[in-house]
């Protein structure tokens, strides 16, 4: 099974550092593994001009940047494992420049799916996800609209809900690695 | 007592392309006599300055009200939004001088599906937002057909059947904001959708997608990523 993990650095939680470096020791025995870094300065955030829809479709036309490779990956992965702080109960606006980018994989035509209204896939299929959400002190509301997110992402790329798993303190972390990689292991 | 409400424009596009800035401009007419300074900012534009950012945040803090004016993007705000959002806390975290009453928070959501629940998330979002900063969430309208509605806005009557629940969620929206007062609904939420058939919608949709690829048509489906 190839895994690709997006993983944000240089940010001000301090479940950050603990975590990459456990990622970094955990996913690299073997070369199903794909490790990307995601620093803010190297991803643009998306201007919504549609270019991936209507001027080059498939690709996005802002491409001399990180995205050149995060965004095939949620094509030809068959893991995408998203690792990233939560605030308010969504993604980190970087991770979320990653996933707004991520769009040229969608087709702009409509499809009635799970009874709402969402956008046609353009490959056969898109990676399953898996996400290690962290934060020191989220609150269950939080927590909970998070999962929702995550969710409706998961309705609209048209893949299985993914499996979620939240990090609030450094003890966590090793346990919460072993069960992300038995999961892709299993699979 | 004079009012000060500031918006923030979430869209990453030209004011005459964005169906956010369009609606500033609807509220901002329905609002004049019961606001006084109408402060705008762009979140794609002021992120990208630090001091441009700092000096917009000191000027939601002397406001009465915030309001957030947002296309969704995967179910959430555009990235600006999110960045413009961690940097206010941030900021206040170092100005803890500045706040000097709670303001309230609201927000408008539109997406281009046609189901205005499904700004539901986005909304969620917003108030746990403003609950972090302990703000006042005054509610938040959501709704569907972002597109279709920027184009029949003023030209297909509020009375028509089709426009009603979209006008009736626009009305209610405007009350809160004139009287500062708290949407009450589950959330402080109103999600409201066209009456127009999802099918037709579907077919609407899709043809004009189509017009608008024009000459590329022949590259609509490119698969650029492929598995080999």
């Amino acid at each position: 099974m190839s895994t690709t993990i997006l993983y944000e650095t240089l940010n001000d939680s301090t479940l950050s550092s603990p975590i990459n470096y456990a990622l970094r020791q955990t996913f690299t025995d073997s070369s199903n593994y794909s490790l990307i870094e995601i620093i803010k300065d190297q991803i643009k955030p998306c201007i919504g001009c549609f270019g991936c829809w209507l001027k080059n479709p498939g690709h996005c036309i802002l491409n001399e940047d990180l995205i050149s490779q995060t965004t095939p990956s949620f094509a030809q992965s068959d893991y995408i494992v998203l690792v990233s702080p939560i605030y308010y109960g969504c993604y980190s606006a970087t991770m979320k420049r990653v996933i707004d980018r991520s769009i040229p994989n969608l087709l702009p035509f409509f499809r009635k799916y799970k009874n709402e209204i969402h956008h046609e896939i353009r490959y056969k299929k898109l990676a399953n996800q898996i996400i290690l959400a962290y934060g020191e002190d989220l609150s269950p509301n939080e927590k909970d609209t998070f999962t929702k997110l995550t969710k409706a992402n998961a309705t609209n790329f048209g893949i299985p809900d993914p499996i979620v798993y939240f990090c609030s303190q450094v003890e966590e972390i090793p346990s919460i690695l072993e069960k992300i990689k038995k999961h892709i292991q299993m699979d | 007592m004079p009012q000060k409400i500031v918006w923030l424009n979430g869209s990453p596009k030209s004011d005459t392309e964005s169906f956010s800035y369009k609606m500033i401009q609807y509220f901002t007419k329905a609002l004049k006599g019961h606001y006084d300074t109408f402060v705008e900012g762009n979140a794609f534009k002021l992120c990208q300055k630090n001091t441009l950012l700092e000096a917009h945040f000191r000027e939601v803090l002397m406001a009465d009200s915030l309001v957030i004016v947002s296309p969704l993007y995967a179910d959430n705000m555009p990235s600006s939004v999110l960045d413009y959002l961690r940097s206010f806390e941030c900021f206040i975290k170092s100005h803890p001088e500045l706040i000097t009453h709670p303001i309230k928070v609201y927000g408008f959501i539109n997406c281009g599906f046609l189901g205005g629940q499904q700004n539901h998330i986005a909304l969620e979002i917003l108030e746990h937002f403003a609950n972090r900063m302990h703000f006042i969430w005054g509610g938040g309208l959501g709704i569907g057909s972002g597109p279709m509605l920027a184009a029949t806005l003023e030209s297909v009557p509020r009375e028509s059947k089709m426009q009603q629940p979209i006008f009736a969620g626009l009305d209610s929206f405007i009350d809160a904001l004139q009287s500062g007062t708290l949407i009450d609904t589950s959330h402080r939420q109103l999600l409201v959708t066209q009456n127009y058939l999802p099918s037709l919608f579907i077919i609407s949709m899709n043809i004009a997608w189509t017009g608008m690829v024009g000459q590329n048509f022949h590259k609509l489906y490119n698969k650029p990523y492929k598995k080999s």
